[in-house]
């Protein structure tokens, strides 16, 4: 489904991707774990196509994605739930998921409007709300079904449990994993290692721009050893 | 409210009061002062509606402006019917802003946002200079004027008041291109791609959309308006010279300062104020004084209510909800 090939990005000249090859099979939930700066966001934002690769390749269905603009690579169903969540917060929950929805380019969406607020009912009482006024996690919540309206072949989330308070966190990974049952392939970067584990099926440990690990999250978890060389305080504070 | 459909006309011999005559003089400055704004209107609303999406204050948009008058002053003088040269100008002159939006901005936007702004400024000045210029040359510095007879010299009454067909024409064509603005960007997916390049350009690249497009789009509607604009004030004050946006542009740092920036009704309210305010400056003022008391609204506005009549202080720069 996708597959990224010895990918190299740089900022400035500085490589924050040393050649970082994954591979993510339809339906498939994966995770890429790993310290504060260690390329994950970078690895994510260059699938995206929002961060120009110096080398390396991207496959999205045996298609080359790598070097298009970033538009072009959700229309075709590579898409993005931002870091931060990026909702437009002055436009409606109802505008902001209707704006999804145009990114759909002909693909035939897995998730209908109504399937998407029964994911997140949440959404469903403040349809009519400004976006920017709601909390955190109901942002996250709408940035989720923003992107499924698009009718996604490939879901990539960055961190969307930061900032969120755990009970939020939970009924977003609770959704995240309704996703991946129904079939959805999701690629997640997440900081908070014990909870991308539990969620997702395999893992890639990232450090300095690179994969050093990667396995099952069952192997994973309990490679006491490894997560805390790898991750250092972040277990403490999972 | 005697001046809404008075019995008499005004100044009837039988009914002659000063404070009638007075009050029906207001009055009719009253409506002068409102059309005259709502031309404010249209131009500093398409100026706006590119500060909200490109975040970028288009000093070229007096120039295009003026372009658009002479250009349809100069179809006219070819023999070319007036509607179909105002048309052809006001279209021209959407083309005339995308050129601007494609040679000052575009290759700026890879820099960070505050360079980017404040290298616009410089680079959509020079647009204007170049413009500007070029119809400096093309009129030899004089001030032209359409020939006798281009629009008909007609006026009407109404509720006692007097009113030209230019006039009527006027409110007419900023009432369609108001309410075209509004159809397009609250009741269209175009007009949603736009508010959501306004609200973040990044989010929008990851949501499938090109904001290259949306820049091109928002200059070439500003330019239509600053076109119809144009050949609405070259009309009426019919007098064209390559100078006559600068004032404008002038007028619009007011306007949209007291409206709020972004603001789509904030703007339209403080055009009418502000065309009704210098009606009545100019008629019962010393001449000269009008200038300053308008542009010391722009200081009162600032110290009373810095984001401006409906402008959202939280986020002042955007064509959001309420915008």
């Amino acid at each position: 489904m996708l597959r990224v090939e010895n990918l190299v990005a740089a900022y400035d000249g500085i490589k924050a991707l040393r050649g970082v090859s994954i591979e993510l099979g339809p339906g498939e939930f994966a995770a890429v774990i790993g310290a504060n700066g260690a390329g994950k966001s970078t690895l994510l934002n260059t699938v995206s196509g929002l961060v120009r690769p110096v080398s390396g390749k991207v496959l999205l269905d045996g298609k080359m994605v790598a070097g298009l603009p970033a538009y072009q690579i959700a229309r075709r169903g590579l898409l993005q739930v931002p870091e931060g969540r990026m909702i437009m917060g002055n436009l409606t929950v109802r505008e902001n998921i209707l704006l999804g929805s145009l990114t759909r380019n002909g693909r035939t969406p897995a998730h209908d409007l109504d399937g998407i607020l029964d994911l997140f009912p949440r959404l469903r009482e403040r349809m009519q709300q400004v976006a920017g006024t709601m909390s955190g996690g109901e942002q996250q919540m709408l940035a989720i079904a923003r992107a499924l309206m698009g009718a996604p072949k490939v879901l990539l989330l960055d961190e969307p449990s930061l900032g969120l308070s755990p009970l939020m966190a939970d009924l977003v990974f609770t959704a995240l994993s309704k996703l991946h049952a129904s079939g959805l392939a999701i690629l997640l970067i997440e900081q908070n290692v014990h909870r991308a584990l539990e969620v997702a099926q395999r893992a890639y440990v990232m450090e300095q721009g690179r994969i050093v690990q990667e396995g099952s999250s069952r192997e994973l978890i309990n490679d006491a050893r490894l997560i805390e060389h790898y991750l250092g305080g972040a277990v403490a504070a999972a | 409210m005697w001046i809404f459909g008075g019995r008499s006309a005004p100044g009837d011999p039988s009914e002659t009061c000063v404070g009638r005559i007075v009050a029906w003089m207001i009055a009719q400055q009253i409506l002068n002062g409102l059309i005259t704004g709502s031309v404010y209107a249209l131009f500093a609303l398409g100026f706006t509606l590119v500060f909200s999406v490109n975040r970028v204050l288009n000093l070229a948009h007096g120039a295009v402006f003026m372009s658009a008058a002479l250009l349809s002053y100069y179809l006219v003088m070819i023999g070319t019917p007036f509607v179909i040269a105002a048309a052809v100008a006001t279209v021209v002159a959407g083309g005339i802003s995308m050129v601007v939006e494609f040679v000052a901005l575009r290759r700026l936007r890879r820099f960070s946002p505050h360079v980017m702004e404040f290298a616009a400024l410089v680079t959509t000045l020079g647009a204007d200079i170049v413009l500007v210029s070029l119809a400096h040359k093309l009129t030899a510095a004089q001030t032209v004027r359409f020939p006798f007879g281009t629009f008909p010299n007609q006026f009407f009454l109404l509720f006692g008041l007097r009113i030209s067909l230019l006039q009527i024409i006027i409110v007419l064509s900023v009432a369609c291109m108001l309410s075209f603005l509004v159809f397009y960007l609250y009741r269209t997916s175009a007009g949603l791609r736009l508010r959501a390049v306004a609200s973040s350009d990044r989010a929008s690249l990851l949501l499938g959309i090109n904001p290259n497009a949306v820049y091109a789009q928002t200059f070439f509607i500003s330019g239509i308006m600053a076109g119809i604009a144009g050949v609405l004030i070259a009309l009426s004050f019919n007098s064209i010279n390559a100078h006559m946006g600068e004032s404008y542009m002038l007028k619009t740092f007011v306007i949209i300062v007291l409206g709020g920036l972004g603001s789509v009704p904030g703007c339209v309210l403080a055009a009418l104020f502000f065309g009704v305010a210098q009606t009545l400056c100019v008629a019962y003022l010393p001449p000269g004084s009008a200038d300053i008391i308008l542009y010391a609204l722009l200081f009162g506005m600032l110290l009373v209510r810095p984001a401006g009549l409906m402008g959202n202080a939280a986020n002042i720069s955007v064509v959001g909800r309420n915008a």
